[in-house]
Order: structure tokens, then sequence, then C-alpha cells
């Protein structure tokens, strides 16, 4: 242990500015996944806290597999009469808007409830004639937060219209739930206000003394039948689990990649340390340092530089989680107007420390087992027989990684094909991507070299300061490796991401084109995740439209959620008239399949049921199972592409009335679609509504699909600080490593500026290939994602190349890894010769 | 064991020499690959080394004499032929075992001391006792009193960089010597030295070695320094005469 200590632990304090980076390093790396942990614990920790509030006594709770009020008032009174229950408690629970009359929106939860809700919190001396005598024009009682984002003339949204918050009574008990953001109103007004006929979110159930809830839980659930769950009381319910259960996985998924490259960063550090200390670790097994001994002694030096980049990720993540945070609240708001605050929790802390070792540690062991099979004699007496680290220009792994790549963008290309509908299909696309992108990751490498042989003829580096830097970068293989890998990681996730952005916009008008070609669409809210926001367009305002001028026929389209058995999140369309018009993959058109009364599906939930045209399932309704028919099966991107859409008659059979979540208006006869968009933006019908014709529904898709991206931006910007740490840490490791080597330059004639502009040539260079390395990697990415795309986000993209956010990205880069090449250059060039060459 | 042997300088009398033998290297052959050149270094070199007893082995740069002192130290393996320390095969051991060996019962000197620049001397002195798992104040005590033989009281809390270049070569030596080895393998121990430090440091690891009663190998190009020993091999082409 003591020898452990002195011989490695003590070279952490000996090389603070090593210790340091390798620490900055780790700690990069870890930040991403804390990021997404204390995002996921924030998720839970606020749901929690709002489920708990707002069940106060309550053991268990009912909510339906729908969405939007889906758990029919029958089911109360059959659990009221169930044995055990001491009180049963109906509530509405949805989210609107209050807007301020200038322009700003909040959401806020609204909840629904009568007297019964005293079995929940204790008498609050609620009156039920009052309650029951109460007036759908009476104002809400509301958190204070609710009133400070109103203002003083300020109204909710309601699926009827706005009401006025005027005269609201700002409740101090309401406070405390969702940060204040939250109205009540009467059970019943609510139920008319957010077009909720005899429909309710859930049923809070208080056990009698002595019942036990989980007992209770298994009578009730017979009680409350196929289409709802009992819960208890604090757990998720169905929109929230979405959220954590498709954003979060992808976050984390972004975040691993950040903490591969951090891993990446570390065993490059580690790697170059102990190429350093070859001499003394030689000399350790010289005097009886057994190679156990050495790998341990490396692998210690890398699980303390673990813990401490653990505990500084953690210090950063906590920071970094802010914007993932805003990013799940964006999604939960709109889905349950629950607004997230940042909640790190222990765990999340604990398992960031452990990320960091394990990471560091896992990095170090390559070059721990190196350093325990040293040439023990070579180094003592020569060190020009140890390896060279250098890379060679190998033609052959080139053209194999090439061939990776290309045939596995073939193979993704037939697994994508036709929606990927066959069985085999989602896999081996899986499987293809995954080779695609292990080869870009190894081709980038393998074509370096070629390049830097190409840079070595140019003019520009035959002599002075910039041949020694072409040289170095070709004798020091690896280190070029790792810092290109670093800066082309930065930069291919940029381009890659530049290119997708454009990909969607064209997929977006697909969509909007597919929905309301020759239509316009009239909506109050955003067209993408809006649909739990009780905020509509008002019937009265739906009249109003049908009589104007121009117009042909209005038609309105639902759009509803279910939880179905075994899959998750189900979309559910319905149109009145004529239905979308997607890329049919099998079976019938949309328009016959309809009219036959038969269903389009997406190909996820084909996938996931393993259904074909022609199959029957069935669907638990709200008024019991419905029978379904697959007319097609279509590319729609509704809800990750598991999605139904229907007829207006069977989604009434299925689910009952609903408000529309919007109208597509038909130009009548001798008016056009651009005068018909002036007529009803000139009527001034409500300030909220949108009137939009296709390419405008295309420009809002492709607004809400950007959020989507924000995880990978917060990436792209991550990466490039990795690429900072990693040159200015291998730089000030190659500094030292080549001390005696600058000596040597210095003592034969180059002056102090020319070995600082060595090192920033270097630097340079760095930036132009692994500006290159994203170029490629990108084109390769972007291809992969593209053929993924329609079975992992139900969107189609196409490939398109868009060159901007390379070359932006590329120079950010390289500003990044010149301003990292700083301090090197600048200690290089305050080398004292004398000095330097008695190092050895 | 019949090592092939020209004695050159003799301070023992011919008789049976029945002291153990400590070292016994059988029929070695060693060759290097550089750049795909395959170098042969040593072609069936054999020696023995007893205890107490001081063998030097001469010959030019790139004879081979380092590479037989290194395979006598296990630090690499033969291709072909035998290393036995004490009668036990360092083939047989693996790399952990013969480490071990190293440690305790093998003390190295080499040409370029390396000693560990990070640790002061005392530490330096004391590392082969602490792989061992001696207790730190134990090996620290061991080192201080070794240290005062070779002459370096008081100096073991400096760092190797505050040492002159006899003083290193001292400091190496104790570190040789701190825990108890039957054998010292000496590399060109006063190679960088000059000759007046030269001279006192083998006196004194020649004084150290015969005070322990340990064997040592000497490999030296210097035939003044190899004179020191009782018996001096010449390496030429890669065997010993």
């Amino acid at each position: 242990m003591n020898a452990l200590r002195l011989m490695h632990l003590r070279q952490l304090r000996r090389q603070p500015v090593r210790a340091a980076l390798a620490i900055l390093a780790i700690g990069a790396g870890v930040t991403l996944t804390v990021a997404v942990l204390v995002a996921r614990s924030s998720l839970d920790q606020s749901l929690t806290a709002y489920n708990s509030e707002i069940g106060g006594n309550a053991a268990l709770r009912i909510i339906s597999r729908y969405d939007h009020g889906g758990v029919d008032g029958s089911v109360l009174d059959a659990v009221e009469r169930t044995d055990g229950v001491q009180a049963a408690v109906p509530l509405v629970m949805t989210v609107s808007q209050v807007n301020d009359r200038h322009g700003h929106d909040e959401l806020v939860a609204v909840v629904g409830a009568d007297c019964r809700a005293q079995a929940l919190f204790g008498a609050a001396g609620c009156d039920p004639n009052a309650v029951a005598t109460a007036k759908d024009t009476d104002p809400p009682v509301i958190g204070s937060a609710v009133r400070a984002a109103a203002g003083p003339d300020g109204v909710l949204r309601t699926d009827v219209g706005d009401r006025t918050l005027d005269h609201a009574t700002v409740s101090s008990d309401l406070s405390r739930f969702n940060r204040g953001l939250v109205a009540v109103y009467p059970l019943s007004v609510s139920q008319s206000l957010f077009a909720r006929p005899n429909g309710l979110d859930a049923i809070y159930i208080v056990p009698k003394p002595g019942v036990s809830p989980d007992a209770l839980k298994a009578t009730l659930a017979g009680v409350a039948g196929p289409s709802n769950k009992v819960l208890d009381a604090s757990d998720s319910s169905n929109v929230v689990a979405y959220v954590s259960s498709q954003l979060v996985p992808l976050m984390l998924l972004v975040s691993l990649f950040g903490l591969a490259v951090g891993g990446q960063l570390v065993f490059n550090t580690m790697t170059l340390s102990l190429e350093e200390r070859r001499r003394e670790l030689a000399i350790e097994s010289a005097i009886g340092g057994t190679p156990r001994t050495v790998t341990f002694g490396v692998l210690a030096e890398a699980a303390v530089l673990g813990v401490a980049g653990g505990v500084v990720g953690i210090g950063m993540g906590l920071i970094a989680a802010r914007p993932f945070v805003d990013n799940l609240s964006t999604y939960s708001e709109q889905a349950a107007g629950l607004h997230l605050a940042v909640h790190p929790t222990a765990s999340s802390v604990i398992i960031g420390i452990a990320i960091g070792l394990i990471a560091s540690i896992a990095a170090a062991i390559v070059p721990a087992r190196r350093a325990a099979r040293l040439d023990i004699a070579g180094e003592l007496v020569d060190r020009s027989r140890r390896n060279d680290a250098s890379v060679k220009v190998n033609l052959w792994r080139a053209a194999l990684y090439a061939t990776m790549c290309t045939a596995g963008l073939l193979l993704a290309w037939r697994g994508s094909r036709d929606g990927g509908l066959e069985p085999w299909q989602p896999p081996a696309l899986y499987v293809a991507v995954l080779v695609t992108w292990l080869g870009s990751f190894r081709l980038t490498p393998a074509i370096t070299p070629f390049i830097v042989r190409m840079i070595e003829k140019l003019r520009g580096f035959q002599r002075g300061p910039a041949r020694v830097a072409v040289s170095n970068l070709l004798s020091e293989g690896r280190r070029t490796l790792v810092v290109v890998t670093a800066v082309g990681s930065a930069v291919g996730v940029a381009f890659t991401l530049g290119s997708v952005l454009p990909g969607m916009q064209q997929g977006a008008g697909g969509v909007a084109n597919a929905n309301s070609a020759g239509r316009l669409t009239i909506l109050t809210l955003t067209p993408n995740n809006t649909g739990a926001i009780d905020a509509k367009v008002a019937p009265a305002t739906q009249a109003a439209i049908a009589q104007m001028p121009g117009v042909g026929r209005v038609d309105r389209y639902y759009w509803a959620s279910i939880d179905y058995p075994g899959v998750g999140p189900v979309g559910l369309s319905a149109n009145e008239g004529q239905p979308a018009h997607y890329t049919v993959f099998r079976g019938a058109d949309p328009d016959t399949a309809i009219a036959r009364g038969e269903v389009m599906i997406g190909p996820g939930l084909a996938r996931s049921l393993d259904l074909h045209p022609g199959s029957r399932f069935e669907v638990p309704g709200r008024f019991g199972p419905v029978p379904m028919v697959v007319g097609g099966i279509w590319d729609s991107p509704d809800n990750l592409g598991r999605s139904i859409t229907m007829a207006a008659s069977l989604r009434d059979q299925l689910i009952g009335p609903r408000p529309a979540s919007g109208l597509l208006v038909t130009p009548g006869p001798g008016a056009t679609v651009e005068q018909l968009e002036s007529t009803i933006k000139d009527a001034h019908l409500a300030d909220n509504l949108k009137v939009w014709n296709s390419e405008e529904l295309a420009a809002a898709y492709t607004d809400s699909y950007k959020a989507f991206l924000d995880p990978f931006w917060l990436l792209a910007r991550g990466l490039l600080v990795v690429a900072f740490i990693a040159t200015t840490s291998t730089l000030l490791l190659a500094a030292v490593k080549r001390r005696s080597e600058h000596g040597l330059l210095a003592a034969v004639g180059m002056p102090p500026g020319d070995l600082g502009r060595m090192v920033l040539v270097e630097a340079g260079l760095f930036g132009v290939l692994g500006t290159f390395s994203g170029f490629v990697g990108g084109i390769i990415g972007l291809a992969g994602f593209c053929f993924a795309s329609q079975i992992l986000t139900g969107l189609s993209i196409p490939f398109s190349l868009h060159f901007g956010p390379l070359f932006l990205y590329g120079a950010l880069a390289t500003l990044c890894v010149l301003a990292g090449a700083a301090l090197p250059a600048w200690r290089t060039s305050q080398l004292d010769p004398v000095v330097a060459l008695r190092y050895e | 064991m019949a090592a092939t042997s020209t004695a050159r300088a003799r301070r023992r009398p011919l008789q049976a020499d029945t002291r153990p033998t400590v070292l016994e290297v059988d029929a070695v052959e060693h060759i290097y690959e550089l750049g795909g050149r395959v170098v042969p270094v040593l072609r069936g070199a054999s020696l023995a080394v007893r205890r107490g007893e001081i063998v030097a082995v001469v010959g030019r740069s790139g004879s081979g004499k380092s590479t037989l002192l290194h395979l006598a130290g296990g630090l690499a393996m033969p291709q072909r032929g035998e290393v036995r320390i004490e009668g036990t095969p360092l083939s047989a051991m693996g790399s952990r075992n013969r480490a071990i060996a190293r440690r305790r019962q093998m003390g190295f000197v080499f040409q370029a001391f390396h000693l560990l620049p990070g640790l002061d001397v005392i530490d330096n002195v004391s590392m082969p006792l602490l792989l061992d798992g001696v207790r730190r104040s134990v090996a620290r005590a061991k080192a201080r009193s070794v240290l005062a033989d070779v002459g370096l009281y008081g100096r073991g809390d400096h760092l190797p960089s505050e040492l002159s270049g006899g003083e290193l070569q001292r400091a190496a030596i104790a570190r040789a010597l701190v825990a108890d080895p039957i054998l010292v393998l000496a590399d060109e121990p006063t190679g960088n030295l000059d000759s007046a430090t030269a001279d006192d440091v083998i006196n004194l690891v020649v004084s150290r070695v015969r005070d322990a009663g340990v064997g040592m190998l000497l490999v030296t190009h210097d035939s003044v320094i190899a004179d020191h020993a009782d018996r001096v091999l010449t390496m030429a082409d890669g065997v010993l005469a």
C-alpha cells in the first residue's frame, strides 16, 4: 500500500496539471449523464409531489387509459358501492392556458372537484349547495402564480372560450400545488368548460380503516374495467410515463455518447501519462514490482481521478441539468400542466461518482496492461527500442472500414424499406446502423494518416515549424487520432443535426400536405404534443367560421390518446370528411378503408401488435371493448408511428364526444385558400386563433420538432468543450514527453517563437483534420439516421446535406483547439534547452 | 554447471569452492528483432556466481553484456538456455514470481542510477521493502541504516535531483542492498562518473558486497573496474570466453 501510494498516487500531486485535465475530462463525460439523471429525478420528484399533494389522504386512484376525462361517471357509482371504500373523490384534472391579454400564455393545471374532496384534505367549509349552483361563468379559485401570470385583466382558456379571471379568488393553500400554477373549479363546471360530459380524469379513493390498499386495489381493478387503471395515489400518469419512457432514454443515449468521448479522453491521458513514465515503471519492475503491482497502481490512479472527475461532473451536471429539465418540463406542462423544478437526488450523485469511477478505470485498463507488460530491459537501456506510438498508413484497414460502412448503409436501407414491417427488418436496421456508426468511428481514424501524408506534401509544410508539426502528427499517431476524434465528434454531430433539421422540415412539409393540401388548418394551439391542453377552438368560433363567405365546408378533426395494453401510448385520430393522405405501405387507401369502417394504422403499431391488412384487433373503449379491422398500414408519424385513424363515428363509439382538436376549412367555389385565410384572420374571432395554409402548418410542425433536437445541440456544444480539454491535455502532456526533443530543436537553432508556433500549427491541423473527420462521420451518421428515423421517430426524413453547420462548427472547433493549444505553446516557447536536454 | 571462463585476476586460491551457487546462466541464447532485422545477441553464454563471489563480464559496446545481466535478473527471458537463482529456473516462475525474486533475492545497480525522481532518497532506497509489504517505518529505518553504510547519512530527505552523480550511485547501491539480497547485478555502475568518483563507488560496492557475503555479477567495459572482481569473463559476439 505504501509502495502504491509513493509510486502512483503521489504522481497525481507531482503532476497537478495532468491530474486536473484528466479530472476535467472525466468530469465533462459525467456531466451530461448526471444532467439527464437529475432531469429524470426532477420529473419523478415533481410528479410524486404533485400527485401526493392532490391525493391527500387517498391511498389509491383510478385513471383512464384514455386522456381527457376518460373515466365514465358510471364507474364512480360502482366504486362508491365497493366494500372497503370509505370515500371516492371524483376529480377533473386537465391542463389549460392563462393568457395575460398581452400575448403571453402560461400552461396551468386545472382541477375540478366538489365537496367530496374534503375527504382528501379535511373539512374546508365546502358548501354543497354553492357548488351545485355554480355557473360556467363563475371565476375559479386560483393559485398565486396564476394571478401573477394572468395580470390584472388576464383570462383562462377553456374548450368553450376564454373565462375572465378578474374576480378570481387567490387561495394561499393552492400556492403549494404546482408552484401555484393551478386553478380549481366546481366539478360540474369543469366538466362543462373542458368538454367532459359525465367524464372524470381521476377518482381518488380513501379506504376504510383497516382495509388493505393492495387488496382494495385488486377488487377495484374488476370494478373499474379494462379501459381504466387502478394505481397508488402517487403513481405517475400515462402522459408523464410517456415523457419518461420516450425522452429520458433518448437523452441518456446522448449523454452516454458524451461519456464515451470523455472515457476516450481519460484513456488518452492515462496512455500519454504512462508513456511519459515508462522508465519509472521499468524501474519499479526492475526492483521487484510485480505486473499486478503496476496494473493495480495505474488503476488506483485512475480510480482517484475517476472519483474526483465524478464529483466535478456532478457539480457541472447540476448546472447542465437546467436545459434538460426545461426540455422535459415543456412536455410535462403540455401533458399535465406540471412545471418541473431541478430536484437532484442522492442516487444521482452516487451514480455520477460511480460512473466517473467505472469510466475512468475502464479507460485505464488497456494502458495499465500495457504498462505491466513493459519491456523492462529495453526501457532501462534504450528507450528507442520501445514500440512506436505512431499509427501506420494502412490501406487495407481503411478499405475494410469503408466496406463496413457501405454494407451497413445498404442493410439499413433494406431494413427500413416499406415501413420496415417485416419482423426481420427492425433488428436488421438496428444492427446495420450500429455497424455503420462503429465503422464510421473507425473509418475516419483510418483515413486520417492519408490526409496527413497529403498535407505533408504541401509546399507550406516543407520547412520550419510547420514541417516539424506535421511530422509530429504522424509520429504521435495515437495522440493525433484522439484529438481528431474529439474534434470530429463535435463537428460531426453538428453537421448531422444541421442536415437533419432541413430534412425534418421536408418531412414536416409532407405531413402538412398530407393533412391540409388545398385547405386551411385552424387551431388555437401548436400542432404537435398539445393534444392534452384543453384550450381548443370554441364552438362559437367554429360556428362563426362556418358562416363566413368563401367557406365551402368545415371538417373537424379529433385527437385522443390511449395507453394501449402491452404497447404504451397510441394515438387515435378521426376526421370528418377527407382523411389525411400518407404513403400507404400495405392494404387499402385511407378513403376506401375508412368508408368500409376499417382503420388505418401506423407502422409502429403494426410492428408492436403484428397487424396486417385484414387483421382484427380489439381496443378497450370507454363503454366497452371495440373491435377494429385493419384496412391499411401507412406512413403516419403520429405517436412514433403508433396510431389508429378511424371514422368519427367509430371514435364516438370508442370514447364518446370530444372537443375538436382543430378545423380543416375548404374554400367554396370561386374562393382561394389565400382569400379565405385573409377573411378568417381579418375577422379576429379569437386572439389565439391560428389560421395556417399547408406551408405555414409545415413551419409550425418544424418548430415543434426543433425541441426534439435540443438535447442533441446541447451535446454538440458539450463536445466542443470536450475537444478543448482534449487538445489542452494532449498537447500539454506531449510537451512534457517531448521536452528533450524540444530542447534539442532549441539547441540546434529553432527560436522560442517557432517552438510555440509549431504547437499552434499542430493544433490548427487538429482542427482541419477533425472537421474533415466530422464531415465523413456526419454524412455516414446522417444516412444512418435517415434510414432509422421512420422506425425510431415515426417521421420519414429525406437525406439532404447542409454545409453551414459543418463550416460553422469546424471553425468553432478549430478556434477551440487553438485556444486549447495556447498554454502548451506558451510553455514550449519558454523552454530552457539546457534543463530540457538534462531531463532524460 | 561449467562456466567457460578465463581468469585474469584470481584473489582466491585454486581449490574446490564449496560456497553455494546463487546464479547459474546455462547456455542462453537471445536475439532482438530491430526494424524487422534479427540480431543475435547471445549465442550460448554460460556462467555461475557463488555466494560471496564477484564475477565481472567485460566486452565492447554491443557485445551483449547488458543483455546477459538483464537475463540474469529476469528482466527479460532468453529464447534458449536457462537462468537459475539458487537452483530455481527463472523460466519456471511467472512474471509475478520473477518480480518477487528481484525484490527479495537480487539488487540492481544501473549505469544511469535509475532513481525515481519524484521520491526522496530514503523512499527510493526503501522501495524494494515497501513493495514487499514491509511497514513504512520499518523500511525507512532499514533504509537509513544502509544509507549510513554507503556514506549518505543525513541525505535521505533530498530528492535525486539534489544529489551529485556519485551520491546518486551510492543511493542506488543502498537500494540494491536494502533487502539483504543474495545477488547484486551491476551494469556499468561507474559509467556515468568521473574517475575519482568511480573509484570511490566501485570500492564502496565491492566492500559492501563482500561484507554482506553476497554474489555479484558486474558488467563493465572498464578493465580497471573489472580488476576488483574475483573472476573476469570476456564477452565477444555473444559468447563468454
